[in-house]
């Protein structure tokens, strides 16, 4: 019995090490902010610090990698949900999106922190100080939609002008 | 097993017809925010989406995701990232699924289909954002 555990600790052992070389990088940060959301657009400092702490860890260029993401297999999964985290997205590259993508995630953000997806339970379970509770989620949730609200409103005087226009392009299309 | 062409085309604009009667009755809600959908793209989202984003749809999740049926009744931030993600699902031909359309190849869009709905929802997003 013993030398069956022996055995079994050498392999998991040799198999930690093997699994070192296998080629992997993680994703790289930048240093460049000039279209940081944070740098570009003025959010109050209770959002500004919960987004900081909750979120850009994953959904920005600034990913602050604690010592096991460099050891595999945990560096696997960092690499992964970084990788997915920036691709949905990623506030470093907030002020060279369109406003219709500005305004697409912070219809996300408002959803989705509303509900409890995010932050994942897989980060906060080691980074306990990203769990929001209620007092931020509304705060969040607020920022977001206020800001999209007021986004979309700047919209409407703007509009008024072309109104003929779109007036115009209704004519024969839903009746 | 496969029925007539004709009969499945006659069904097409019987449901057409409905989806018309719900689009009038909640365009009138909120005239800030809201989309009209011109017949020549209603028959795309009938034909290639309305299956499983609409009411009728069986996955709670999909239709958490898109109701084509429920479009005007979102507000105006919604409505503009609900646009968004069709063009993004257009634009990268995500949608539909291929594993939707294994099994109804008839909802599969044309290029011209794709082109008339892409177009359209640009239209709109754009009116919406300026």
């Amino acid at each position: 019995m013993k030398k069956i555990f022996k055995f079994a600790l050498l392999t998991f052992v040799a198999l930690v090490v093997i699994i070192q070389f296998i080629p992997s990088a993680l994703p790289e940060n930048s240093d460049d902010l000039s279209n940081d959301l944070l740098q570009t657009a003025v959010v109050p400092e209770e959002v500004t610090n919960i987004l900081k702490t909750s979120c850009y860890d994953c959904h920005s260029m600034q990913t602050s990698y604690p010592w096991y993401s460099h050891v595999a297999p945990a560096s696997w999964l960092v690499i992964k949900d970084v990788n997915e985290g920036r691709e949905e997205l990623n506030f470093t590259e907030w002020n060279s999106l369109s406003k219709r993508k500005q305004l697409k995630s912070l219809n996300d953000i408002a959803e989705i922190v509303e509900s409890k997806e995010m932050p994942m339970p897989i980060y906060t379970v080691i980074h306990r100080g990203a769990i929001l509770d209620e007092a931020d989620i509304s705060l969040v949730v607020n920022w977001a939609t206020t800001t999209a609200e007021e986004m979309l409103e700047g919209n409407d005087d703007a509009t008024e002008e072309g109104e003929e226009e779109v007036d115009e392009n209704k004519v024969g299309t839903d009746q | 097993m496969k029925k007539p062409v004709s009969i499945i085309i006659a069904a097409l604009f019987v449901i057409a017809g409905f989806v018309q009667l719900t689009f009038h009755k909640t365009t009138e809600v909120n005239e800030s925010a809201t989309v009209k959908i011109p017949k020549k793209v209603q028959a795309v989202i009938d034909k290639s989406c309305f299956g499983c984003h609409s009411e009728g749809g069986k996955s709670d999740k999909v239709k958490e995701a898109l109701r084509w049926d429920k479009l005007n009744e979102y507000d105006k931030t919604k409505l503009v990232s609900a646009l968004d993600e069709i063009i993004e699902a257009i634009e990268k031909k995500e949608m539909p699924p291929e594993k939707y359309l294994a099994n109804n190849p008839d909802a599969k869009p044309t290029d011209e289909e794709y082109k008339i709905l892409l177009e359209w929802a640009e239209k709109e997003a754009d009116k919406l954002v300026k």
